[in-house]
């Protein structure tokens, strides 16, 4: 039975695209192309995500990521695996992550960013386009981590079309540095909250507590909420075996308590890959018994579930 | 950690920028025939959905695919 995301109970209500106020806000391509300059800017002391390097990645890679001054991609396709308001979505997919999960679903391409090929934004946006005209209803970045890559993520948002709505899925552990450059480019937010506490982060994905990584996404969350309200907020989370109670729990409280009304998008199609079969929870699939859990807690909490 | 790769030099004539990579689908089957799906294209979506049209979330998402007639223009991705 083909399994990619949490089944839904009953006929799909009609698709809501999001539609951008392009009379209440320059184009995003032209905010996007004004801020490239101070993205490069942060470059040489580079603290754009929690682990706050200040690295200096203007001429060459560095930092705990490797990333350099310049991204590349390793995939660019049409998808429909994404939440159903989204799909279909032309998916650009940046080299490079600052973390290091282990149960990564992209694995290699994901950790090197070296992977792939350089991004060629007019191209990106040509291919962009054609996908629109052969169906794709949105056009999403991610990574990897696309936030790392600030510079050519701004290239590639001045680059594609204002009017189809822009996806960014991110796992949220951007620093302030990184807000003002983001803020108001992206119809819909599509960010992880991954982990619920800091021993999981810690040793699923290398995480030290010391970067706060819960604090960094909340925070984080709240702003996308909050500060561009014409954007949409889909808070995503992958069940893991084993990590209903210590991870979906503290997130689904905590989503309930201070980000009511927001949706969730609950992945249930954890697929047990790269370096997963180091942890013995983590060389399964989620049972059916740990996602009927999950989905109850949600239903519990009223937290709007998406398909 | 993996040591990065160093960036390959440019090509000395200009040629048109190469897609990042060819469009593809991954595909896990379990022993008990439960099939997961990375990166799923509209196309495999519609044949995923003809081996279990009782799954409302993949027949969902093959519904969004319209199979080109054959008047259309060739996949621009070689």
């Amino acid at each position: 039975m083909p399994r990619d995301s949490t089944p839904i109970e009953s006929p799909p209500a009609p698709l809501l695209l999001p539609t951008r106020r392009t009379d209440l806000l320059p184009p995003r391509s032209s905010l996007a192309r004004e801020r490239i300059p101070l993205a490069q800017d942060t470059l040489p002391s580079c603290n754009l995500c929690l682990h706050r390097c200040a690295a200096n990645r203007s001429t060459h890679p560095a930092g705990l990521c490797h990333a350099g001054p310049a991204a590349r991609c390793f995939a660019a396709q049409t998808d429909v695996a994404d939440e159903l308001e989204l799909i279909p979505s032309f998916a650009v997919s940046l080299s490079g992550c600052n973390l290091r999960c282990d149960f990564c679903i992209t694995g290699q391409p994901s950790w090197n960013p070296a992977a792939g090929s350089p991004v060629h934004p007019r191209e990106t946006a040509r291919l962009a386009r054609l996908a629109v005209q052969r169906g794709a209803r949105t056009i999403m970045i991610l990574g990897g981590e696309p936030t790392l890559h600030i510079v050519t993520l701004l290239e590639l948002v001045a680059a594609l079309p204002d009017d189809v709505p822009l996806v960014l899925k991110t796992n949220a552990m951007f620093t302030e540095q990184a807000r003002p450059l983001l803020a108001g480019l992206f119809d819909v937010w599509l960010p992880d909250l991954k982990f619920g506490n800091a021993d999981c982060a810690r040793r699923l994905a290398a995480i030290p507590p010391s970067a706060q990584a819960w604090t960094t996404v909340t925070d984080n969350l709240i702003w996308m909420a909050t500060h561009h309200p014409a954007a949409t907020l889909i808070v995503r989370h992958l069940l893991m075996p084993g990590h209903v109670a210590c991870c979906w729990q503290p997130i689904a409280q905590w989503l309930a308590h201070t980000l009511p009304g927001t949706k969730v998008s609950l992945r249930s199609g954890f697929w047990p890959a790269w370096h997963a079969h180091r942890h013995p929870e983590l060389r399964t699939p989620l049972s059916h018994t740990e996602l009927a859990q999950a989905t109850r807690l949600a239903h519990d909490l009223h937290l709007p579930l998406v398909p | 950690m993996i040591p990065p790769n160093p960036t390959p030099p440019d090509p000395p004539n200009p040629a048109p920028p190469p897609h990042p990579a060819p469009a593809s689908t991954d595909l896990m089957i379990l022993p008990d025939g439960t099939i997961y799906a990375r990166n799923l294209s509209p196309e495999l979506a519609a044949i995923l959905a003809t081996l279990n049209p009782a799954d409302p979330s993949m027949a969902a998402r093959a519904g969004l695919h319209t199979p080109p007639s054959p008047s259309s223009s060739p996949c621009p991705n070689p």
